[in-house]
């Protein structure tokens, strides 16, 4: 803890006293197990009996089970979408609210309130709200617009939509976050000059504003996979993946192989997929970490 | 920034109308419902003006005496979930900011990128050792889980407020002869406690919604709030709209108020997190 004067060997050892009790929950609790999974994944391990290695059998049989092709596609499906809704919604809450104006932190926080909720009470609302025969919803589609009413315990692209919608409701405010962040950091005077050269209102928004966030809109992109990609919550509460596997994600069929059938190995092989899927989309962000803090400096 | 033109009159206020409809009114429609009667929750079309009740909310205390357990539960473990962040996050957020090594560089890339990891994949290694170890269904576990989620994204918000605080301050207070403990505890926690309490407000967050791991690794003894509200979603005899309204609006409203109170740190803290951490 000493400044500047002390000698570097004591201010090395005291930099890692400092920062290994932060270290060490991270090594037990997710880098020692995520080592184990991999071991898990070769073995057939089952709680209570000595587990047997069984080589890339589980892999194998992953590989030609149609549930974990449905699974797979269904957490690719869903992850497209729900980012493509909150990225959407992100963004264009960010443009609407990007003139500052007097209200705007009220404004910010109605627009904060679904990251507060969690997925049970957000599945509470919008279950009720979607209610086929009483939901304020139905009653203003078919009231209103002279829409058929949702059905959307009946029909798979239904229940998909209502689970898409209720991830985006959920979401798109830490994408407004990031975006409006870095849209209200732009410079009046870009837009000013833009103006004086005859752009008009969306010329300036595709040629000012959006070069200039996309950055922003890339970090939002892809914490949006890396956090669609871990999702159990939604689908679990409101369908647990049925019915007969039509909202499958890889997290619900882990789950039913891991604390349902106490596959554990099996369960093991699937964790790792996901686990790839994480990293080789985060991968570009991290490799832009690594530049920023290891290159930079040199 | 945008040319206030005629369209741009019209579109900016209609369309944030809708946005903000969209983002706000369902929890609204929420604690509005939790005050109805059964029959006024299912008429239809919905009614807006209505004679309100606590009926609901009496129903939660007399029927669903877990549900205030786990209120309590999920009080406990958010508060033993920031405080013990806090504890390990504050030291090393300190050690980035005015430390630099080949250690602490790889350190500091490390957390950013194990926190990536997602949560329900160190579920199934973790079952078996955690049953054999007796930390199933504990405070504690869920306690060292959230911690565990959090701790990069903490010490690097750590690190950035201490950024703000200048070296030389701290200097000129070893010249006057102040100890290394005066020194953080008169200097370094004073000017960084908006740093100790953005971490503390996203892990409270975090811990009070939380899901996957309450589901995996609580029993019956520790339950939180949103593991009793499913049960209320889901039982066999059917679901009570009414108490479940109010028992969410119970487990909402809090959380909403708290976020509104404290939204300029969690602002500032998610614009941290997301771009460096």
């Amino acid at each position: 803890m000493r400044t500047a004067q002390s000698p570097i060997g004591s201010r090395h050892l005291i930099s890692a006293l400092l920062i290994i009790p932060a270290l060490l929950p991270l090594v037990l609790f997710i880098l020692l197990p995520a080592i184990q999974s991999v071991f898990m994944s070769v073995q057939t391990v089952t709680l209570g009996l000595p587990s047997e290695y069984v080589g890339l059998e589980h892999y194998a049989n992953m590989i030609e089970d149609d549930v974990f092709h449905t699974a797979f596609w269904h957490t690719i499906m869903f992850s497209f979408t729900s980012v493509a809704g909150e990225v959407f919604f992100g963004l264009l809450a960010a443009v609407l609210m990007s003139t500052r104006f007097k209200l705007e932190k009220f404004y910010i926080s109605l627009i904060m309130v679904p990251y507060a909720v969690s997925e049970v009470v957000a599945i509470i609302i919008w279950k009720y709200m979607l209610e086929p025969d009483v939901g304020i919803i139905n009653y203003v589609l078919v009231a209103f617009m002279g829409l058929p009413q949702i059905e959307w315990i009946t029909y798979p692209v239904q229940t998909w939509a209502v689970i898409i919608l209720l991830r985006v409701w959920l979401r798109f405010p830490f994408a407004f976050l990031i975006i409006y962040a870095s849209m209200v950091g732009i410079p009046d005077e870009l837009y000013e000059s833009a103006y004086i050269d005859g752009a008009n209102n969306l010329q300036a928004l595709i040629h000012v504003s959006f070069p200039l966030v996309t950055p922003a809109i890339m970090v939002a992109t892809i914490f949006g996979f890396v956090f669609a990609f871990r999702n159990f919550a939604t689908v679990w509460i409101l369908t647990t993946g049925g019915p007969i596997h039509r909202t499958e994600l890889l997290s619900t069929l882990l789950y039913k192989e891991a604390f349902q059938v106490w596959h554990f190995g099996a369960a093991s092989a699937i964790a790792i997929v996901m686990t790839a899927l994480t990293f080789l989309i985060a991968a570009y962000y991290l490799r832009n970490m690594y530049r920023q803090m290891f290159l930079s400096r040199a | 920034m945008f040319q206030k033109t005629p369209s741009y009159r019209i579109i900016r206020p209609v369309g944030l109308i809708l946005l903000l409809l969209f983002a706000a009114f369902p929890v609204f429609f929420l604690f509005m419902s939790a005050f109805k009667t059964p029959n006024e929750i299912f008429r239809f079309p919905p009614t807006f003006v209505f004679r309100p009740t606590l009926e609901n909310f009496g129903k939660v205390f007399t029927d669903w005496s877990l549900f205030m357990v786990g209120m309590k539960n999920s009080a406990i473990i958010a508060f033993g979930a920031s405080l013990l962040t806090i504890l390990i996050a504050a030291p090393a957020g300190y050690a980035l900011s005015r430390h630099q090594n080949r250690f602490l560089d790889t350190s500091a890339f490390f957390m950013l990128a194990i926190r990536m990891y997602p949560p329900i994949v160190v579920t199934v290694p973790l079952y078996p050792v955690l049953a054999q170890i007796g930390l199933m269904d504990t405070h504690w576990i869920l306690v060292l889980l959230y911690c565990t989620f959090f701790v990069s994204l903490s010490t690097w918000l750590m690190k950035t407020y201490m950024d703000e605080v200048p070296v030389e301050l701290e200097e000129a207070a070893s010249i006057d002869g102040a100890s290394a403990f005066q020194r953080v505890t008169k200097i370094i926690i004073p000017l960084s406690a908006h740093g100790l309490a953005a971490t503390a407000i996203f892990v409270t967050i975090f811990a009070w919604k939380e899901y996957t791991f309450a589901y995996i690794f609580t029993g019956t003894r520790v339950q939180t709030t949103p593991i009793v509200l499913h049960q209320m979603l889901s039982p066999v005899t059917g679901v009570s709209f009414g108490p479940l309204f109010a028992a969410a609006t119970m487990q909402l409203l809090p959380i909403l108020v708290f976020i509104w109170l404290v939204q300029s740190y969690l602002v500032k803290g998610m614009k941290t997190g997301a771009v460096k951490g």
